[in-house]
């Protein structure tokens, strides 16, 4: 993404809105600029990333709590971001497809977003289907935040603490229901912006609930207003604003004046400023003496949350008077407007200035400020009863939580060992990962400046991942560690599941983009066996359910201890995913010879080769990761790797093999019957 | 699980394939002297057939059948997010385009 602003930065803001970002799209705002592919590239790696971090997060919370750390006694933190990284793993996947359908338009030639079947409206779903989710992913996490702050400063516990999880848990649910709301001036089905408007209504409701039993935990508290309790409170108040000038936009009749106008981004910013942004300042206040072991100066943390609060509302609160002022301009000529923008300008200087005394005060603390101690708010979560800073192995005996909620300490950690390091830490570092992304990054960079460079990280990518994998690193697991409900479920194989719920989602937006461009051609797709031929569907889908057949066998060999049987599933597996694969090419290549592609000139066939290409394509390279996986296996079981104990690699491979011939189950009769 | 179970659902998977392409021939509705399903119908069973045999794969080949059901939840919680997508995306389209 950063690189994408060398050579021509992709200039359509942030919600990449189609045609626009289509190379050929005819207007003056498309662009040829390879920025757009390299920022494509860029959501892509970002992506990944993400889902990989989402899974580690996931199976680390559900799977690794201290003995007797039941659910109910998670910190509001820890329940935030366990909700923030499902939502991830389910929403940034559609990113991840409208991003690679973007790239296939520009560079492929396919015709998803510059088709009047698809174009904006596909777009915008696909996009916002992400865009609104994303918004609770940056505000949940800040919640979080207030509600760990909110109990160590009003010396009380968080008042309907469970109603709160609640509350965060309806707001996600609904938050994949609300993505409309950004499309209400589209010309899109009059139903369906009575939907979204009862269902943005209906998200507004779980917040009430929280900034309600947020502001009755204040009751009959002995608040001392520290620095990270005023900016928890300042972001709880700002927050209330923000929510409440949102709720207007659910109103189809006002949305369509307020919507273009500094009404939006006065709302926008009292939610992702005021309430995340300030209750995350509020973190690193609350947190720097238990990461740093220095206490920061408390006056000029508070001289800081008096500017930036003061600040922040002479900012935004302005834009409330000058809602009919259009947004995303610098310039205006009406003198109405004038004295609301000076005020504004006067709050963005007196805020931003405000994060200059941040900085200077963390910094100068690091150095002189007075020794903190283990726990310098009195806090009663975990991570107040280790030295500040924490050792690498953390604790260094087992935290234990009794039915009442009590902490013991007893027994040794296995992470810890006396040297002062820790298994896992050691056991942890590693290169490799660091290698896979640099080649995933070289990778995917070659498919917009050259086929070499692509070459060059494909054949770093295969090192770093067979280097990778090659790896034992031992991540103990307490063996009375608390994992309702996945007590009975190896970490690993939850990995795998979890990963598995993110391309649940990326396959469905593809089947998604094609049946919603398909709806709209009508009668104009081709007949059925006129193009796709059912014969080599047909023969596909039997070899893909063989191979799932294969590889299920494989696993029980595996554990029967047959090496000559598993090596015998992994060869057959192995060569039907590749027949799979050369009947898929001997298609595509017949199709190419006959004018089925997704040139313009081919007015009829443009549509279903754009998503036919698009959609098998994708399944393909999955298939052609399966391949890659299974040479590994078999060259490892070759050396007596995978049997009877150790066959839980075997389930895993099978598990995404599987999902990969439930995809096709799926694509057969969508594209050849159908 | 036993082998003998995993052939038994292969079977089933392979013979409900040769369903749906007898549904789409029309060979199953002369063979039972049917007159031929209206297009509606044969793409419901089409589609059905296709969702029982991914349920197949995913309770049998996969062993979610003998899984937790909070296992099977993470991938029920994706289809709950998604169903909404894809069918409000297709409300959107009488008014936009027709």
């Amino acid at each position: 993404m950063g690189l994408s602003f060398l050579i021509g930065a992709p200039n359509t803001g942030w919600t990449l809105y189609a045609p626009l970002t289509e190379r050929g799209c005819g207007g003056t705002l498309c662009t040829a600029l390879g920025g757009f592919d390299l920022g494509a590239i860029g959501l892509v790696l970002m992506v990944t990333s993400i889902t990989m971090s989402s899974v580690n997060f996931i199976v680390t919370i559900l799977k690794m709590r201290a003995p007797g750390m039941k659910l109910k006694f998670m910190p509001l933190f820890s329940w935030t971001v366990l909700i923030t990284v499902f939502m991830m793993l389910y929403a940034f996947p559609s990113l991840l497809a409208g991003s690679l359908i973007l790239f296939a338009d520009r560079n492929l030639g396919t015709q998803y977003f510059s088709l009047p079947q698809g174009g904006f409206l596909l777009w915008a779903n696909i996009f916002w289907f992400f865009g609104h989710p994303e918004v609770y992913i940056v505000l949940f996490p800040a919640i979080g935040l207030v509600g760990d702050i909110l109990p160590t400063f009003t010396r009380r516990p968080l008042y309907g603490a469970k109603y709160i999880v609640m509350s965060i848990a309806a707001a996600a649910v609904i938050s994949f229901i609300v993505w409309g709301h950004h499309m209400f001036v589209t010309g899109v089905n009059p139903l369906v912006t009575k939907i979204f408007t009862v269902s943005t209504v209906a998200v507004s409701l779980p917040f009430d609930v929280m900034t309600i039993a947020m502001i009755e935990s204040f009751v009959k508290a002995k608040i001392r207003l520290k620095t990270p309790a005023l900016f928890a409170i300042g972001s709880i108040a700002l927050f209330i604003i923000g929510g409440i000038t949102g709720v207007f936009l659910a109103s189809v009749a006002l949305d369509h004046d307020l919507r273009g106008g500094y009404w939006v981004v006065a709302h926008f910013h009292y939610v992702m400023v005021g309430g995340s942004a300030m209750a995350l300042i509020g973190g690193l206040y609350y947190w720097y003496p238990k990461v740093t072991g220095r206490m920061f100066n408390e006056r000029i943390g508070k001289i800081h949350f008096a500017l930036s609060f003061i600040g922040f509302n002479l900012l935004y609160f302005p834009m409330f008077f000058i809602s009919d002022m259009p947004r995303r301009i610098f310039t205006y000529d009406v003198t109405a407007w004038a004295p609301w923008n000076e005020l504004a300008t006067l709050g963005a200087f007196i805020f931003g200035g405000a994060q200059v005394l941040l900085f200077l005060n963390l910094r100068r603390s690091l150095r002189n400020g007075a020794v903190a101690g283990s726990n310098p708010w009195s806090g009663h979560t975990l991570e107040w009863s280790v030295p500040s800073p924490p050792p690498a192995y953390d604790f260094e005996q087992i935290p234990r939580i009794t039915e009442d909620g009590t902490v013991h300490f007893s027994g040794p950690s296995s992470a810890h060992i006396p040297n002062g390091h820790s298994h896992s830490t050691m056991s942890h570092v590693s290169q490799w990962p660091l290698l896979i992304a640099a080649a995933a990054f070289v990778f995917l960079s070659g498919a917009v400046f050259s086929i070499i460079i692509a070459l060059v990280g494909a054949v770093l990518g295969v090192y770093a991942l067979y280097g990778y994998g090659r790896e034992r690193f031992v991540a103990e697991e307490e063996p009375d560690a608390e994992s309702w409900p996945f007590n009975y479920v190896p970490k690993l194989k939850l990995g795998v599941w979890v990963f598995l719920g993110s391309e649940v989602i990326f396959f469905s937006v593809l089947l998604g983009a094609y049946l919603f461009v398909r709806t709209n051609v009508g009668t104009t797709w081709p007949q059925v066996d006129s193009v796709f031929k059912i014969d080599r569907g047909f023969l596909n889908t039997i070899i893909l359910l063989t191979s799932s057949l294969t590889a299920v066998l494989g696993l029980s060999f595996a554990k029967a201890g047959s090496k000559n049987g598993l090596l015998a599933s992994l060869f057959t597996t192995l060569a039907l995913g590749a027949g799979f694969l050369i009947n898929k090419s001997l298609e595509w290549s017949e199709l190419f010879s006959s004018g089925f592609t997704f040139n313009p000139a081919s007015t009829n066939l443009k549509v279903p080769a754009t998503t036919y290409f698009v959609t098998t394509g994708a399944h393909g390279i999955h298939v052609f990761a399966g391949l890659v996986m299974i040479v590994y296996l078999i060259s490892r079981t070759f050396k007596g790797h995978y049997l009877k104990e150790d066959s839980a690699t075997i389930e895993h491979f099978g598990l995404y093999w599987h999902f990969v011939d439930i995809v096709w189950i799926f694509l057969f009769p969508l594209f050849y019957l159908l | 699980m036993n082998n003998r179970i995993y052939l038994v659902i292969f079977a089933i998977l392979v013979g409900s394939t040769a369903g749906e392409v007898s549904l789409i021939n029309h060979q199953i509705e002369s063979l039972l002297r049917l007159s031929p399903l209206s297009p509606v119908v044969v793409s419901t069973i089409i589609l059905a057939l296709a969702g029982m045999k991914a349920a197949l794969v995913a309770l049998f080949f996969q062993h979610l059948k003998a899984e937790p059901r909070a296992l099977s939840s993470i991938v029920l919680l994706a289809l709950l997010a998604i169903v909404p997508l894809l069918t409000i995306s297709f409300l959107q389209i009488p008014h936009t385009f027709h």
